[in-house]
């Protein structure tokens, strides 16, 4: 029998913890929790998991740290973010920071078996996010010139302000760009949106 | 005259909220006045500031109005000083000689809807972390029952139970998910949103608390409707209006919505009909006016918000009042989104 893939789970709610373990455990992975992303950056050291799913909403250094820290390592573990005072730039900053993709709690606990499988059977083949824009996207000749500048912006983790003002345009006009942006390009939201932008396809 | 001129003052004795009655008494209308100082209403009393209200304090008083025509008339002030997390502010009820006796179940009332006020100000404060405190055990909920059902499987009686109590914890999900996104405070922001689940997720936060629920109709339209828009704002119009229905069939025999969302040209109409009495005339002719309202506790800002939320989005609110045993019907008008075109952006940039 193959050896289990193994699951690192980091959450500061023991309930959270246990209740991942128990149904991840049953589907067959073999489950280690952390209570905090010191022990996890730790851990990961030695031994690479085939995927980690983080609370970003962490004590000691956040999860948007531990990602970084991941990320420098080069760690290869399949990164999923969750939180439950999730907001758009937060979701961005996690897929910046190399996170496959966000789960906003409470998720429904069938789509999380779902995405870990799939990142898992993907492993090695999701190409990790670039600081930049890929030289290839789909959707990509949709854009105006316009909107490829404001998505370059984006991608880059402005605020719609910031974005503004470095175009000489106001953030609303940003925000109407964002939304047209993400219409062409068929993105679910703002986290799908920098994930599919920044990665090479 | 008819009622009481009320009005609000906020901590720099300037009119905060100006009623229907006091546009008549003062020839005033609210928009002209509203941030202005409370003394250009006083013949007299240039200095009408916070320490000649905190001297006043509360109680009966004589003075004298000044109306924007010009001339003078008694009036009586009834002042009541309240705090609230905003900072102190000043409820005023005024009335032209001669004075009809305070009431004290109208001050009374004035009283309640200010701390009710308040008591909406620290929900919205605490809103965000409630959410987040509940979506921690409803996570841990939803996973522990999911893991059940697979243990128990699909064949066992009770495997189906657990299955179910899981998809109602994940429509509680919804629900917290849809609250945040509800509470949070934070610029408006303009997506394509797809109408009719925004729409079911609203008749589910205005059925909270809601018990025995009304019966709901629901017609969607045949296909996909985008429209552009922030979807909390337009929530908060489909929550405010399905509310309102709901409260006008509440213990009636026939408790029944009917709400249905089609295409009329580039237009989404929104129509929420409801199985009540139907608005009688004196209340549509302020409907949407701010302040007023006919329901105990109510605020009177809910469709006076929406509209203007409904205006905002380049949409519109119209009410038709049934009666005569037709319930009312209240029409929410939004744009479609436009197909995205290049010349569209280079117009809005």
């Amino acid at each position: 029998m193959p050896q289990a893939d193994e699951i690192f789970v980091v959450d500061d709610d023991a309930a959270v913890r246990e209740a991942l373990t128990v149904l991840l455990t049953m589907e067959g992975f073999d489950v280690t929790c952390f209570a905090d992303g010191n022990a996890l950056v730790t851990a990961v050291r030695s031994h690479v998991p085939a995927c980690v799913i983080l609370d970003v909403n962490i004590p000691g250094p956040s999860g948007l740290d531990v990602l970084k820290r991941l990320k420098a390592d080069a760690c290869p573990a399949a990164v999923f973010a969750m939180s439950g005072q999730a907001n758009i730039p937060m979701a961005v900053d996690a897929i910046r920071n190399g996170a496959i993709d966000f789960f906003e709690k409470p998720f429904d606990a069938g789509r999380i078996v779902g995405c870990v499988r799939e990142a898992i059977a993907d492993a090695g083949r999701h190409p990790r996010v670039t600081g930049h824009l890929a030289s290839h996207f789909p959707g990509m000749e949709l854009l105006t010139p316009r909107e490829r500048q404001v998505l370059e912006q984006i991608a880059g983790g402005s605020s719609n302000k910031e974005a503004g003002r470095a175009l000489g345009i106001s953030p609303r006009t940003v925000e109407v760009h964002r939304a047209r942006i993400m219409e062409k390009i068929g993105a679910r939201n703002a986290a799908n949106l920098v994930r599919i932008v920044l990665t090479e396809h | 005259m008819a009622g009481e001129a009320i009005i609000v003052l906020d901590d720099r004795a300037r009119l905060s909220a100006f009623s229907r009655a006091s546009e008549k008494l003062f020839g005033w209308s609210a928009a002209e006045v509203v941030g202005q100082p409370f003394a250009m209403l006083i013949a007299g009393e240039e200095g009408m500031n916070r320490q000649r209200l905190d001297q006043l304090g509360s109680g009966s008083h004589g003075l004298v109005g000044r109306h924007k025509a010009g001339h003078s008339f008694a009036l009586t002030l009834d002042l009541a000083a309240r705090e609230n997390p905003a900072g102190r502010h000043f409820i005023a009820a005024l009335r032209t000689w001669p004075a009809r006796p305070v009431d004290p179940e109208r001050l009374a009332r004035l009283e309640y809807e200010n701390t009710h006020l308040a008591r909406l100000a620290v929900v919205e404060a605490m809103g965000p972390a409630l959410a987040h405190e509940l979506s921690q055990p409803l996570t841990a909920v939803a996973l522990y029952l999911q893991a059940a059902e697979a243990m128990l499987g699909p064949q066992d009686a009770a495997g189906a139970m657990v299955g179910k109590a899981r998809r109602e914890a994940e429509r509680a999900g919804r629900i917290i998910r849809a609250l945040r996104r509800f509470v949070e405070n934070r610029l408006p922001e303009s997506v394509p949103v797809v109408l009719d689940p925004l729409v079911d997720e609203a008749i589910d936060l205005a059925l909270l608390g809601r018990n025995p629920r009304p019966a709901i109709a629901r017609d969607r339209a045949e296909s996909e409707l985008t429209v552009m828009a922030d979807p909390v704002l337009v929530q908060q119009i489909i929550v405010n209006v399905v509310r309102n229905a709901m409260d006008a069939v509440e213990g009636l025999a026939e408790a029944r919505l009917w709400i249905a969302t089609r295409r009329v040209d580039g237009r989404v109409h929104l129509s929420i009909r409801d199985s009540g009495p139907g608005f009688p005339a004196a209340v549509m002719a302020e409907l949407f006016a701010p302040l007023q309202t006919s329901k105990p506790g109510g605020l009177g800002l809910g469709l006076a918000l929406s509209r203007s939320i409904a205006e905002q989005l380049g949409g519109s609110i119209s009410v038709d009042p049934g009666g005569g045993g037709q319930g009312a019907t209240v029409s929410v008008v939004l744009p479609l989104a436009r197909q995205t075109s290049p010349e569209a952006v280079q117009r809005s940039a």
